[in-house]
């Protein structure tokens, strides 16, 4: 079986254009998570760099004891910075980088998926997969509330305060959720459609698409 | 207007029901909570024990070099301990809410809590003697930061200052004031000051206040009611009304903030102790004495900008220092308070007396 979907997989992202979106899509995610996590800070007028040249790097001399303590649910302690302005700042978590990638991976392959397939389905199916993919990976991007919940509260503004509680108890599920519902997805999707389509080039598949 | 037996039983038991809630709110507010009380009322907060992490080897920059970090509008805590001048930038603690410290040969905790706008020093002793060091457990008591020492393992709400359960369970820790000031204020009266670093040995958005800006009205800081549940509340004050709070032998007062600065003097008595708040507009902060000088309790007054007491007729500062009269060279001793936001003075102290 899985090999199976893997050959489907294998061939779906033979489609250059939709691996091509796939991956522009799966590091636009990553560079979305690590904002989300708070590793990619952009602060407008903040001064995050105070008296260090820019742009520098620096690592915590105890970065080994660091490296694997968790600060939130799903979300670990950064070890090395990039101050790349005063005011842009990339701090560096191994854990948070691997689950990135990972969460990246699966956007990229659930969004490669769902090109392809709509590029030779029907028309009334089109579309579907990507906007399941999107659902299915947008519970990923809420890891970041586990680590301050109520930041998010604030940005719902005060009327949401009474969600703080409930948010916190269902914030450790935002991971686990997430990359269930992007597995299942990309599944789902490479059971509905097979990929074992002759892939014409680009710019006949393009006349192809709309004749349809 | 006729109402059918049913209607009549079900206007009965509404009315049962409110009289039955607002009886129960009224015996809540008027009781004060057990240690087990706040034991059952401990919830998530998010992160998980020093997730928000305390820092532990704190450095320290002059003030000409945290002159370049510090605007003067921010907020720094300001810490006078036996002459070593401290201040502590409220954009760092955001981020760490403890600094264990050391000073003085005593360990020295630093602590402050966004959510309930309150920051206090403790000294880091228990009952026996043993140094204690406090970290964050990411779990809170009426919205407020709750500690544990790593020592003992229990855990105590910041602005109780008592340990709630554990091997340290009913041990009251030593408060020591903090200034709650602007940076600006605190550089000019305090030139020699010490600034706690940025290099805290972890990497946060020290710029950047997740709970909003002490300098933008509208923002968590100011506005609106606390976030998580709390164990009572009250609507006499704004919830993010500013207050001072006082503890005297089991009993506690609500200083509004702003009642002091448009009188400059209060004088109180709270569990049978002769106390005296002072207003320092310098640093903008309350300050609380004991109101005795040569031995005697007397009462302050504040005329024409000078603040004198009717005893002796001495004047004094607002830091408690008699600098003219027979008193002269008197310094008053301080009684700990801190600011605090009211629904969480309220929440912890229902029993609370206000001072408006």
């Amino acid at each position: 079986m899985i090999g199976t979907w893997l050959n489907q997989l294998a061939l779906c992202v033979r489609d250059r254009l939709a691996l091509r979106w796939g991956v522009s899509v799966g590091v636009a995610f990553v560079l979305l998570y690590l904002y989300s996590v708070g590793n990619i800070v952009i602060a407008p007028g903040a001064g995050l760099a105070f008296g260090i040249p820019l742009p520098s790097a620096s690592v915590v001399p105890d970065w080994a004891e660091k490296i694997s303590k968790p600060i939130a649910p799903f979300v670990w302690e950064p070890v090395a910075a990039l101050y790349l302005s005063r005011s842009v700042a990339v701090f560096i978590s191994v854990p948070n980088l691997v689950l990135a990638v990972f969460f990246g991976t699966l956007v990229a392959l659930n969004m490669a998926v769902a090109i392809a397939r709509t590029r030779v389905m029907a028309t009334a199916t089109r579309g579907r997969g990507v906007v399941s993919g999107f659902l299915a990976s947008f519970p990923a991007l809420l890891t970041g509330v586990s680590c301050c919940v109520p930041t998010v509260i604030l940005a719902l503004g005060s009327l949401a305060a009474a969600l703080s509680v409930a948010a916190i108890t269902i914030a450790p599920y935002f991971v686990p959720v997430a990359a269930g519902a992007l597995a299942a997805n990309l599944l789902w999707s490479l059971r509905q459609f097979a990929c074992a389509v002759p892939w014409l080039p680009e710019s006949q598949v393009e006349s192809q698409s709309r004749l349809n | 207007m006729a109402f059918s037996r049913r209607e009549f039983l079900t206007l009965l038991g509404s009315a049962a029901v409110v009289a039955s809630s607002l009886w129960q709110t009224k015996a809540v507010a008027a009781r004060a909570w057990s240690l087990e009380d706040f034991s059952r009322s401990v919830q998530a907060g998010g992160p998980p024990k020093d997730g928000i992490p305390p820092i532990d080897k704190p450095k320290y920059l002059a003030a000409t070099e945290a002159e370049k970090f510090l605007k003067p509008k921010d907020i720094v805590f300001g810490l006078d301990y036996y002459g070593v001048i401290k201040a502590y930038p409220q954009k760092i603690l955001v981020w760490h809410e403890i600094v264990n410290d050391e000073m003085r040969g005593e360990r020295i905790s630093v602590t402050y809590c966004p959510l309930t706008g309150s920051a206090v020093a403790f000294r880091g002793r228990s009952r026996d003697g043993t140094t204690l060091t406090f970290g964050t457990s990411g779990k809170l008591v009426n919205s407020n930061l709750l500690m544990y020492d790593r020592q003992t393992d229990s855990q105590w709400p910041q602005i109780l200052g008592v340990a709630i359960d554990g091997k340290s369970k009913g041990v009251v820790l030593d408060e020591i004031p903090l200034a709650w000031t602007h940076w600006s204020r605190w550089r000019r009266r305090y030139p020699e000051t010490l600034v706690l670093s940025s290099d805290t040995g972890y990497f946060r958005s020290y710029g950047r206040d997740p709970y909003g800006s002490y300098d933008e009205p509208g923002t968590y800081y100011d506005s609106g009611g606390p976030f998580f549940p709390v164990m009572a509340k009250d609507d006499r004050l704004a919830p993010k009304a500013v207050v001072v709070g006082v503890k005297a032998n089991g009993q506690r007062l609500a200083i509004r903030k702003q009642a002091l600065r448009e009188r400059n003097v209060a004088n109180i008595s709270l569990a049978g102790l002769p106390l005296v708040a002072i207003y320092d507009p310098n640093l903008d902060i309350v300050r609380v004495f004991a109101r005795v000088v040569a031995g005697s309790a007397t009462n302050f007054v504040s005329e024409k900008g000078s603040i004198l007491d009717e005893l002796t007729g001495s004047q004094w500062t607002a830091e408690g220092r008699s600098i003219r009269g027979k008193a002269e060279g008197t310094q008053l001793k301080r009684h700990p308070s801190f600011d605090v936001m009211w629904f969480a003075w309220y929440a912890f102290f229902p029993q609370t007396q206000i001072l408006s």
